[in-house]
C-alpha cells in the first residue's frame, strides 16, 4: 500500500433539503487500500459515492480523488473509476453481452476482452440472454462483471455480494483481492460484516450521515473491544463491576465474562481483591464492534 | 459520445418501424377516402368547426394539408413528447441513469446524444412515413388528378419535423429539471395541446391572433400553399430555434 491518496474529502455536507445525508465527512483512503464503509442504512453511504462520481453535488465541504475535484473534474476522475450501485438497475430488455460491450465502450481505456472473458467464466455467467430473463443473482454478477472488467484505478462497490451465493460471493471477495494485489484502490461499502473483515484493510463506520470511527481492522479488533473470561478464586458481588466501559455478559459462579471497551486497569484493580485463577480473552468480530456501536447504550460509539 | 447515441438509436428500432408504417397505414386510410369523402364535403355548410381542429375542408388540397399533414405530425409529435420526455426521467425512474451518469461522459455529453439519436429517430420514422404517403398518393392519383404531387407530399411531410424537434428538446428540457416522468409527461401535453388549440383558435378569432406566436404549430405550414412553396426557412429557423443547446 502506497501513502499516496486516492480520495480524500474534507467537511464533506450534504443535505437534502432540510434532510440530512451526510455531515461534515472527513475521510482519506490510500493507494492500493481496499477501505471499507459501514453503516446501517440511511446512514449516507451511497450518498457519499454519489459525491465522490459527481451524481450529486455537495452542500458544503469538498471531495478530491486522484487529486482532483470531484465537482470540477468529474469526467476526468471517472475515467479512473468504475461503480457498482447498491441498488443496481439494468436494461430489462438488453443481452448481457450488449449491456458489457456497451458499458466496455463508453470507458475511456480500450476493453481487455480476455478479461471480459476470464470474468464471465470465473463468475459462470453466460451473456447470452436479455437481461429480464436472468435471475436477481445473475444480474448482479452482470454488475459485478462490469465493475471489475475495465481494470480501472478505483472501484466503487456498494453492497457488491448482495443477493449471490456464498460460493460467488468468495469469488467477488476475490477479486477484491486480486485488485488490491495490483496495487489498485477499492471503496468497499457493505452490511456484510465478515466479508468487510476478510478483505478491508480499513473500515470507517458511518451513522446518521457522519463518520464516528476510521480504523484499521486488525487494530479495530485487537483493542477496541476486548472480551475477556476471568476464573477468580471466590466469587465477587454481582455490582463489584459498575465500570465505564465494562459490560458483565455472563456468569457462572467464580467464571465472569466481560466485554471491556477501555484499557483494563480498571477492572484488574476492581478483580484483584477476589483473587484472579485464570484470565482468557477471547476472538471480538467486527460484527460485534459494528454491533456494539450502534447500541442504544452507546451513541455513535463513544465508549468503544 | 459516439457509442451511446449509436446505442440509442439502435435501441429504437422497434419505434421507427412501428411509428413509421403506423403513420403510413393512418395516411393510407386517409388518402384512400379522399375521393369520395370530398363529394359528401361539399354539402357541407358551416364549416367552422372543423377549422376549431386545424381541417380546412374547402378543396382537395387544403384536405390533404389539414388532415393527412396535421394528423401526421401530431402523431409524430406525439411519439416525440413520450419519447423525450421519458429518456432521462425514465431513466433515472428506472435506476438506469446512475449506470450511465457513472460513465466518463459530461452531462452535456449524455443530453446531446440522446437529443440527437431521439431527432435521428424521428427523421427515420418520418422519411418512412413520407415515402409511404408519396407512394400511396401516387397511386390514387392516376384516376384522381389533384394539385398535389407525390414529391409536393413527401416533401411537406418532411417539413413537419423541425416541429418534432422543438417538441423533443422542449420534452428533453421538462424531463431533465422536473422531478420524475409522469410529470414532466403531463406538462409537455397540456403544453402541446394548448399550442395546437392556439393556433387554431387563433385563426379564427382576429383579436386573437397575436398569441398565435406563442404556438409551435404556428411555425408549420399546414395550409395548401405548402404544397406549392413549401416550409418557410424563418418558421424552420425559428422551431429549430427550441433547442436548448442552439
Amino acid at each position: 500500500m502506497s501513502s499516496e491518496i486516492i480520495i480524500q474529502t474534507n467537511d464533506l455536507s450534504v443535505y437534502y433539503g432540510a434532510h440530512r445525508g451526510v455531515k461534515d465527512l472527513n475521510l482519506s483512503v490510500q493507494k492500493g487500500e481496499v477501505f471499507g464503509f459501514l453503516g446501517p442504512n440511511g446512514a449516507g453511504k451511497t450518498t457519499t459515492q454519489r459525491v465522490m462520481l459527481d451524481i450529486i453535488h455537495p452542500t458544503k465541504g469538498k471531495s478530491t480523488i486522484f487529486g482532483l475535484d470531484c465537482q470540477k473534474d468529474g469526467v476526468a476522475i471517472r475515467e479512473r473509476i468504475s461503480y457498482l450501485p447498491g441498488e443496481l438497475s439494468l436494461y430489462p430488455s438488453m443481452k448481457a453481452s450488449y449491456f458489457l460491450d456497451l458499458f466496455g465502450s463508453l470507458q475511456k481505456n480500450k476493453l481487455d476482452k480476455l478479461y471480459l472473458k476470464q470474468l464471465l467464466e470465473l463468475l459462470n455467467l453466460g451473456p447470452s440472454r436479455k437481461i429480464k430473463e436472468y435471475s436477481h443473482g445473475n444480474k448482479q454478477k452482470i454488475g459485478v462483471i462490469a465493475a471489475f472488467m475495465a481494470k480501472k484505478d478505483l472501484i466503487i462497490l456498494d453492497e457488491p455480494t448482495i443477493g449471490l451465493d456464498p460460493l460467488v460471493q468468495q469469488t467477488v471477495l476475490e477479486l477484491v483481492q486480486e485488485v488490491k494485489d495490483e496495487g489498485r484502490t477499492v471503496f468497499f461499502s457493505s452490511h456484510n460484516l465478515k466479508e468487510v473483515q476478510a478483505v478491508c484493510d480499513r473500515v470507517g463506520i458511518i451513522q446518521n450521515g457522519e463518520l464516528i470511527k476510521t480504523e484499521k481492522i486488525a487494530t479495530l479488533t485487537s483493542q477496541q473491544l476486548k472480551r475477556l473470561e476471568i476464573n477468580f478464586r471466590k466469587e465477587p458481588p454481582h455490582d463489584a463491576f459498575a465500570i465505564e466501559g465494562v459490560k458483565e455478559i455472563s456468569r457462572n459462579r467464580n467464571l465472569v465474562m466481560f466485554e471491556v471497551s477501555q484499557d483494563l486497569d480498571r477492572l484488574m484493580e476492581k478483580a484483584a481483591p477476589y483473587g484472579i485463577i485464570d484470565i482468557e480473552t477471547k476472538t471480538v468480530s467486527l460484527e460485534e464492534i459494528f454491533f456494539a456501536f450502534y447500541s442504544p447504550q452507546n451513541k455513535g460509539g463513544q465508549n468503544v | 459520445m459516439f457509442n451511446l447515441l449509436i446505442h440509442e438509436i439502435r435501441s429504437r428500432w422497434r419505434a421507427i418501424l412501428g411509428w413509421g408504417f403506423g403513420l403510413i397505414l393512418f395516411g393510407a386510410v386517409y388518402i384512400s377516402i379522399f375521393p369520395g369523402l370530398f363529394e359528401q364535403l361539399k354539402s357541407l355548410k358551416d364549416l367552422s368547426i372543423y377549422k376549431l381542429v386545424g381541417m380546412q375542408l374547402g378543396s382537395i388540397e387544403g384536405y390533404m394539408a389539414s388532415v393527412i399533414l396535421v394528423y401526421v405530425s401530431i402523431l409524430l409529435c406525439i411519439y416525440c413528447i413520450i419519447a423525450s420526455t421519458s429518456t432521462l426521467a425514465g431513466e433515472e425512474d428506472n435506476g438506469t441513469l446512475e449506470l450511465i451518469v457513472a460513465m466518463p461522459l459530461s452531462r452535456w455529453q449524455i443530453l446531446t446524444a440522446k437529443a440527437i439519436a431521439l431527432s435521428v429517430v424521428a427523421l427515420f420514422i418520418m422519411i418512412i412515413a413520407s415515402i409511404g404517403n408519396a407512394f400511396i398518393l401516387a397511386v390514387i392519383i392516376i384516376n384522381n388528378p389533384i394539385n398535389v404531387t407525390p414529391f409536393g407530399l413527401f416533401i411537406a411531410l418532411i417539413s413537419s419535423l423541425p416541429l418534432a424537434f422543438g417538441f423533443i428538446m422542449i420534452g428533453f428540457f421538462l424531463g431533465a429539471i422536473l422531478p420524475n416522468r409522469r410529470l414532466s409527461a403531463t406538462v409537455m401535453t397540456i403544453f402541446f395541446i394548448a399550442s395546437f388549440f392556439v393556433e387554431n383558435i387563433a385563426g379564427m378569432v382576429k383579436s386573437l391572433e397575436p398569441i398565435k406566436y406563442f404556438s409551435l404549430f404556428n411555425y408549420y405550414n399546414t395550409t395548401k400553399t405548402i404544397f406549392t412553396d413549401g416550409a418557410q426557412l424563418s418558421d424552420t429557423i425559428i422551431l429549430l430555434g427550441t433547442d436548448p443547446q442552439n
